[in-house]
């Protein structure tokens, strides 16, 4: 492989590399502002352009091409195998990190000395992280509810066609998503989202309880005698402070209800039970 | 946060910094302050209206190039999402 030029978007600038450097470094010391920052930097990265072996493209279609398609499927093929998919599978997420250095740094033409070709690689690892995480944690939360006994139908995530379908998994008759951050509790990003609820980690302190958010489909089919609607109005502060009892919080207009992800698991398994007998009846 | 960027580091201190980051957990940051700068984000960004032109060749929907957003047969890109479209023929 012949890395020919890379032309950085010409929105990317002094701060952006600021924030991206903070990030990487230790992001609890981001600020407010330094996020928004963040989120900037990569949008602008992805724009950038790098011309390999003569084809120019920008760096998200760099990173679908060369790492997604390399990578991908492999590691999902063997993620699912493992014993301990949260221990196991970060190791191996991290040889596959160490892996994609390798395979840029083989390229003619590319330097750790130079910043641009830096800016290449952190940009390829960083969302090699997102999706690693993501669907370590999907694993994870697959294999729980099965332990727990709940019904539901999951996609396959080592068939692609599956992996890139809109919800992960189906229960009740309500479509989930499995999220390893709140990152996606926008509302750009939820008016792209058609699930019904979502199983993510809430980061408190130094922990991250797991919790689902239910749109209200979802939260209608759930809300059950004697806890029928106890629910508190919060603000993305004080949903914290209530988990994990139910809350309802605001993204722009559209309420969304958090809820600790066992008494979740308590309400689903009292539906899913209350339904059986009632079709042994 | 400090002054310095990237660009600054010694390649040392970048490799030290990238062998961090691989084997770094999760991102510690609360729900509240990242959803609060994203929905400043949102706020500020500029309602954007583009307008893609193509055609469809065998099954394929082939657009106009140069387009406002970056396009593939049947597939575009939106900021970071990948949007692939699968329409069915409807008589």
């Amino acid at each position: 492989m012949i890395l020919n030029a890379i032309k950085l978007d010409l929105r990317f600038h002094y701060e952006h590399q600021r924030a991206l450097l903070g990030y990487l470094r230790d992001e609890r010391t981001l600020r407010r502002q330094d996020w928004v920052m963040l989120s900037d930097a990569v949008d602008v990265l992805g724009d950038s352009v790098v011309i390999v072996d003569g084809k120019e493209q920008k760096f998200r279609q760099f990173y679908s091409e060369l790492i997604d398609a390399r990578y991908a499927d492999p590691f999902l093929a063997r993620l699912v195998t493992l014993t301990d998919a949260e221990e196991e599978g970060r190791r191996a997420q991290a040889a596959v990190a160490q892996e994609i250095g390798r395979l840029l740094d083989g390229a003619e033409g590319f330097s750790r000395d130079n910043n641009d070709c830096r800016l290449l690689l952190v940009y390829c690892l960083y969302w090699w992280a997102a999706f690693a995480r993501g669907y370590i944690f999907e694993v994870i939360i697959f294999r729980d509810l099965a332990a727990s006994g709940l019904q539901f139908v999951a996609h396959d995530l080592t068939r692609r066609e599956e992996r890139f379908a809109s919800y992960d998994l189906l229960l009740l008759g309500l479509r989930g998503d499995i999220k390893h951050t709140t990152y996606f509790l926008t509302a750009d990003r939820l008016s792209l989202l058609d699930s019904d609820f979502f199983i993510t980690r809430w980061y408190i302190g130094r922990e991250w309880p797991r919790v689902a958010i239910l749109r209200e489909t979802a939260w209608a089919v759930l809300s059950l005698p004697p806890c029928d609607d106890q629910r508190r109005m919060a603000t993305l502060g004080e949903v914290a402070l209530i988990l994990p009892g139910a809350s309802v919080f605001l993204i722009d207009s559209l309420a969304l209800t958090a809820l600790g992800y066992d008494q979740w698991k308590q309400r689903v398994l009292m539906l899913q039970l209350a339904g059986d007998e009632t079709s042994d009846e | 946060m400090s002054e310095e960027t990237i660009q600054d580091l010694t390649t040392e201190d970048f490799n030290q910094l990238i062998d961090d980051f691989v084997a770094r957990e999760d991102d510690r940051i609360e729900p509240s302050i990242f959803l609060t700068a994203m929905a400043e984000l949102e706020r500020a960004r500029a309602v954007r209206e583009v307008e893609l032109t193509g055609r469809v060749v065998n099954g394929e929907i082939i657009f106009d190039t140069p387009a406002p957003l970056l396009v593939e047969p049947n597939t575009l890109y939106v900021g970071d999402t990948k949007v692939t479209l699968k329409l069915r023929l409807v008589a």
